[in-house]
């Protein structure tokens, strides 16, 4: 009996070494990022990289937002989420609604759409919406780029939150309509605090989707004033005259929000995108 | 009575005021502009004037085709996509069924793996950059320290090295989203199944291929389709890392489309050149369905 256990836990050794090796690969770059931040400049270059900083002190982080514009970069990109998730928000919540409880001809039609702008690349639209945006007005414009990333991102908001109402019993409206509840009460008193988890899940997508975004912020973003973090960091990329410290102190700036947001309500996020995935 | 006909009359339209307003605005914010892309592809537009332009029929496309460098950059995007998508899927599934079988496993990879999903691509890549310099990356002294590897390898410079890295560093971002999704579809085959199957004494890997994955299959088209189509449409970390190069090798079509309009300012060629990748997305994606049914349907 005794040998049987150890036998199996042996057999087990591969899979926690796996488990391990997958762990590590995952963790390190970002650690990386992190040693190398707290590094001085004069331990950088060593032909045996330091593992981890051996002295206390702030390394690139000193004087860090008097070198690099990395506030405003911040403050940019910041800007940007928020008025996507709001947009996207707004326009998706109630699509949803209408997606899910409505039955319609032609729903399956809009549901269509919603995946196929998962298939439009970015690339293509970017030339003809560069046009359009310099009619408007919208090139070197935050707003401009909240438009754009609104468009991208809102069909997977739709998609989470529809799957979200889908769960919600029909029964519990039913009644409420009875009473002569409007539809918009409806939705604001009963459905939306029962799907909560979903909405904050879709709000941290739909935020961290445009704070990630760069192709559009590289082509509509003329000043470097108006720079978001992703364009503004992707310029020190090659360029010598910022020691790397102070490269990597501002990509971990850049870093720690959304890993911060994405490990508190992975489960909910992965919950919402996985409904939609796994039913096919 | 008369109210629960009021209910009904106030059900008929609300849907079209509910469901409009998003469909609008992605009419207008993707709609129009794919269609604006469509008819820019046959003029000859320059990027310092793009509101002029000439009407040259097919005159982008028929350059496109003939040039010598067209084939190359199709033959990129493809190689890119199908590798990335494989590794993504592979890792992935590995580490989704260890995942299933062990909590501790699942506790600890779990929150690790949620990086590099979380990580923004841009952040990915300048720490990349910093990795694989073959000067004082830290890749390559692992690789020293290994005993494999005794030179100081150029990986992002390297031509035949360039592509694999590049690969690399995409199946890093891409496989934990994979694998929690493929979790989560792994978690809905039923439990009674694997035990009946286990008692009459199938093994392990015949309950993998005969149960599990005939059970996951549509989630493993679902994401094979996603990944795809993203891998084809991807930008950011390909450009950081590489800019195209070196010596074209990692010029995907959507570089290429880059650089055309916002390098050399040819806009009207750089949505010919969009207009190839959309058709290249939704030819995948039809072909998907077909043989995903027809799967279906022999099942």
């Amino acid at each position: 009996m005794n040998s049987q256990i150890s036998r199996k836990k042996i057999r087990q050794i591969p899979i926690y070494i796996l488990v391990l090796a997958i762990a590590f690969i995952s963790v390190f770059p970002i650690y990386w990022m992190f040693n190398t931040a707290f590094l001085p400049t004069s331990e950088m270059f060593q032909k045996v990289p330091r593992m981890w900083p051996n002295t206390l002190s702030l390394g690139g982080f000193d004087r860090l937002f008097e070198k690099l514009d990395i506030g405003i970069w911040i403050k940019n990109t910041f800007v940007i989420a928020l008025g996507c998730t709001l947009t996207s928000l707004a326009l998706a919540i109630f699509a949803a609604y209408g997606l899910s409880r409505k039955k319609f001809r032609g729903r399956g039609f809009f549901g269509f759409i919603l995946f196929a702008t998962q298939m439009l690349p970015e690339a293509l639209l970017v030339i003809p919406l560069y046009t359009l945006f310099i009619k408007l007005g919208l090139i070197n414009n935050l707003s401009g780029l909240i438009i754009i990333n609104t468009a991208f991102v809102m069909p997977i908001v739709i998609w989470v939150l529809k799957g979200a109402i889908d769960n919600v019993p029909h029964e519990i409206e039913e009644s409420a309509l009875i009473d002569g509840c409007s539809t918009l009460q409806i939705q604001r008193m009963i459905v939306w605090p029962l799907i909560t988890p979903s909405i904050v899940a879709s709000a941290v997508l739909a935020f961290f989707h445009a704070w990630n975004e760069y192709l559009f912020a590289t082509t509509f973003i003329l000043d470097m004033e108006k720079r978001p973090a992703s364009t503004g960091l992707a310029t020190l990329i090659g360029e010598l005259a910022t020691p790397l410290d102070r490269v990597m102190s501002a990509a971990l700036i850049y870093t720690l929000p959304p890993i911060i947001f994405f490990m508190i309500i992975q489960k909910w996020i992965v919950a919402g995108l996985a409904s939609g995935a796994v039913k096919g | 009575m008369n109210g629960v006909r009021n209910i009904k009359r106030s059900g008929r339209f609300t849907h079209w005021f509910l469901i409009a307003p998003a469909f609008i605005y992605l009419g207008l914010t993707l709609g129009f502009p794919l269609v604006r892309g469509l008819l820019l592809s046959f003029t000859e537009t320059n990027t310092l004037n793009p509101l002029m332009s000439t009407f040259k029929g097919i005159d982008n496309y028929k350059r496109l085709f003939s040039s010598s460098s067209f084939l190359p950059s199709l033959g990129v995007t493809l190689s890119y996509a199908f590798f990335s998508v494989i590794g993504a899927l592979f890792i992935g599934m590995i580490c989704a069924l260890i995942m299933n079988r062990t909590m501790k496993a699942k506790f600890l990879l779990r929150a690790t793996i949620t990086l590099p999903w979380a990580a923004p691509p841009i952040a990915v890549a300048l720490v990349f950059t910093w990795i694989f310099n073959a000067q004082y990356g830290v890749a390559n002294y692992g690789l020293r320290k290994l005993g494999i590897g005794a030179t100081e390898i150029q990986w992002f410079d390297n031509p035949s090295l360039a592509m694999p890295a590049l690969i690399l560093v995409t199946v890093w971002m891409t496989f934990s989203l994979t694998s929690l999704i493929l979790l989560a579809a792994l978690q809905s085959v039923p439990k009674e199944l694997n035990e009946s199957a286990m008692i009459d004494g199938a093994s392990p890997l015949k309950i993998f291929l005969y149960i599990t994955i005939p059970f996951i299959r549509p989630t493993i088209y679902v994401m094979t389709l996603l990944l795809s189509i993203w891998a084809l449409r991807r930008f950011d970390i390909i450009w950081v890392l590489t800019e195209g190069g070196p010596v074209e090798r990692t010029t995907t079509l959507v570089v290429r489309l880059y650089r055309e309009s916002f390098l050399y300012q040819n806009l009207g060629y750089g949505a010919a050149i969009g207009m190839v990748g959309f058709v290249l997305s939704v030819s995948l994606t039809f072909f998907y369905f077909r043989a995903s049914k027809k799967v279906e349907d022999l099942h």
